[in-house]
């Protein structure tokens, strides 16, 4: 955990005059990681892959949604590129299109995770007592299910559907950023400056935002970027098992799990959406990998 | 020691209970009434009110909850399934014994593939093994495991038909599984495996053994991979837990009949005693593997046993560093087991701190 307090403090509140002396750990941050060869090819990946969800509708050779009753589930040919799936919709424009709804879901969960990890961490750390200890017990009970489970007891409760997914996974995954936000809460909160804080009579909501959570910006900004490609794969993972998102959303999860029926007639259906999220989960991986070596170049040796 | 392992345990209980209890308040405000959706379609109000009555759904909250963890804690009965008609403990209790072998040959494969790879990379630390493994580990962490499994069963079984897809008949029909459900884990194993190790490696006490003149292999077995230990059992807790809720998914498409594909049929049923009873069951289970690394801690880690040897250091300043314990851990470990000999030099840290809060760097525990 980062508590490079010199470093990433003043970069909310710096000073023009400060910033001369030394460079933040932001811009020192993105010098390392710019030298990082493997870390670039991740976001090379993944910007292409953002670029593509942006401009699917003008890149893709058919509507994903119209059927070509002729070519219905067939594999790969020069007219339809990826094949078609079983009723005939253009496979590649339909993969493409997910894009949207599968980078849309894994960042919205993944930001839902981390940001309900802020606000309940920061309450169990700053106040302490037994809204702490309540919360660390939750925590303690929530991460003995696992994971997957919690998300589908949740999709039970919501219902199905592609929103509700994303909060399934969201509070199923947001133990870990409990934890990680109230041991950095911990760390700091008998320090000096927000001695200095509490003496110039600043809110606790104050002392919160400005002083405490920008401390813990770093191992948040991990989380939230590796966490992205683990909510891809465990929204497909729920659709497999019937929940999650369903069939006829173009989401690369349901489509593989719509597609599981017919893998012995036609296996394309199931291995190019599984293709599209290994692409993803992998450049994503590997550009959090370097990430996490530029902000903390004590790990890296 | 005695002691710690008795704290464990009584934490592992309260942890399957508040389990029990989340799941069953959840599950009761999931919209929609069961009664309903059981009764046929042409049942009149008072059909339904008195399949509710039988169901004893017309209870206030409080007493349903308390029927339930009466019954699931005291009389080890998790009701009938609704759609079965059947018990649900039993039909888990039949089920139990081939999930749990299926999670235990997944982590078993996971451990022994996965810290001695990394360790390997770690000695051969810049080289071409070294390199190509940890590219290698990155594309194993990143491939989802129900779709290695579905390539898998189109390459093995439908097109070679080398191995079955699906049933438990023979030892075969567990390979294609465990391997899909292992290959993540091992590729993150070996990650922390070579990181730990390459920590250890730089230590002091390892310079001075081999300036001691030390042959390498004692080097390695005796400070290494005992100080290594420590950071690989905290990852192997939550693979462990992955491997669980790895094996819902998995059971699923290898149509494995285990307790996550009786819970993943019930989901399809809306019978919600089967499902209550396998998250439950599934969640004790989990908390289990929790113990069990959190007794392996107790082993490999000097720093708790020597918290719990002197009482009157209970507690702890804050969260130490939880690595490199100095020299002579190695030996520390087994003299010191009546807790005479303390090695360490750190604060000893609150064990519910360190054994969760450590991981900040793992991959999630999903």
């Amino acid at each position: 955990m980062v508590t490079d307090r010199k470093a990433g403090f003043p970069v909310a509140a710096a000073v023009p005059a400060m910033r001369q002396k030394k460079e933040g750990m932001w811009k020192q941050t993105l010098k390392r990681l710019s030298k990082d060869k493997m870390a670039m090819l991740g976001l090379v990946g993944i910007v292409v892959l953002v670029f593509v969800a942006i401009v699917a509708p003008y890149i893709t050779p058919y509507s994903y949604e119209t059927m070509d009753t002729l070519n219905m589930n067939v594999g790969p040919s020069w007219q339809h590129l990826l094949g078609t799936d079983t009723l005939g919709r253009d496979y590649l424009s339909r993969l493409l299109y997910g894009s949207r709804y599968s980078l849309v879901l894994g960042i919205s969960s993944s930001f839902l995770a981390v940001f309900l990890g802020i606000v309940i961490g920061a309450i169990a750390g700053f106040f302490g007592r037994w809204a702490d200890n309540a919360i660390m017990r939750m925590c303690d009970i929530i991460q003995a299910i696992p994971g997957v489970m919690i998300a589908i007891v949740v999709s039970l409760m919501l219902g199905n559907g592609y929103w509700v997914t994303i909060w399934a996974l969201a509070i199923g995954g947001c133990s870990h950023g409990i934890r990680m936000t109230r041991a950095q809460v911990m760390s700091v909160r008998s320090s000096e400056y927000l001695d200095a804080a509490r003496t110039v009579n600043c809110s606790t909501f104050r002392i919160i935002v400005k002083h405490i959570l920008p401390n813990a910006m770093s191992p948040m900004l991990l989380d939230f970027t590796m966490r992205i490609a683990n909510m891809i794969q465990f929204s497909a993972g729920l659709s497999v098992i019937g929940l999650g998102v369903q069939p006829p959303t173009p989401e690369w999860g349901a489509m593989l799990s719509a597609g599981r029926d017919f893998i012995r007639s036609s296996p394309h259906l199931v291995i190019f959406p599984g293709l599209f999220i290994f692409a993803i989960s992998f450049f994503i991986n590997i550009f959090g990998d370097g990430l996490r070596d530029a902000l903390d170049p004590k790990l890296k040796k | 020691m005695l002691k710690y392992i008795l704290q464990r345990i009584l934490l592992m209980v309260f942890v399957i209970v508040g389990a029990a209890f989340l799941i069953f308040t959840v599950m009761y405000f999931v919209p929609g009434d069961p009664a309903q959706v059981m009764s046929s379609a042409d049942a009149t109000p008072a059909d339904i009110a008195a399949k509710r009555a039988e169901l004893g759904l017309d209870q206030p909250y409080l007493i349903q909850l308390g029927r339930f963890m009466y019954n699931a804690f005291v009389k080890f009965d998790l009701g009938n399934s609704w759609a079965r008609g059947t018990s649900v403990m039993s039909s888990l209790l039949e089920r139990l014994p081939r999930t749990f072998l299926l999670g235990f040959l997944m982590i078993v494969v996971t451990v022994v593939v996965g810290i001695p790879v990394g360790i390997g990379a770690a000695i051969h630390r810049g080289g071409w093994q070294d390199r190509s493994l940890m590219v290698m580990s990155m594309v194993f962490i990143s491939v989802p495991e129900f779709w290695l499994a579905l390539l898998l069963i189109i390459a093995f079984s439908l097109n070679l038909g080398w191995l079955p897809s699906f049933g438990i008949e023979s030892w075969q029909c567990y390979i294609l599984p465990v391997i899909s459900g292992a290959v993540a884990g091992i590729a993150n194993l070996a990650r922390q495996s070579r990181a730990s190790v390459l920590e250890v490696v730089r230590a002091d006490y390892i310079t001075t053994a081999r300036a001691k003149g030390m042959k390498e292999q004692l080097v390695i077995y005796k400070h290494m991979l005992p100080n290594a230990l420590i950071p690989i059992i905290t990852i192997s807790g939550s693979l462990f837990t992955r491997c669980v809720g790895g094996t819902v998914v998995l059971e699923k498409i290898f149509s494995f009949p285990g307790v996550g594909l009786y819970m993943t049929d019930s989901i399809g049923m809306r019978d919600y005693p089967a499902i209550r009873g396998s998250v439950v069951v599934l969640a004790a289970f989990t908390a289990l593997l929790m113990l069990i690394v959190d007794l392996a801690y107790g082993f490999a880690d000097p720093q708790i046993k020597a918290q719990y040897a002197d009482s009157t250091k209970r507690k702890g300043h804050g969260r130490g560093h939880g690595r490199g314990h100095g020299h002579g851990h190695g030996r520390g470990r087994r003299r010191s087991f009546g807790g005479k000999e303390q090695h360490h030099d750190a604060a000893p840290v609150p064990d519910e701190e360190r054994s969760r809060a450590n991981g900040g760097e793992e991959k999630d525990s999903w």
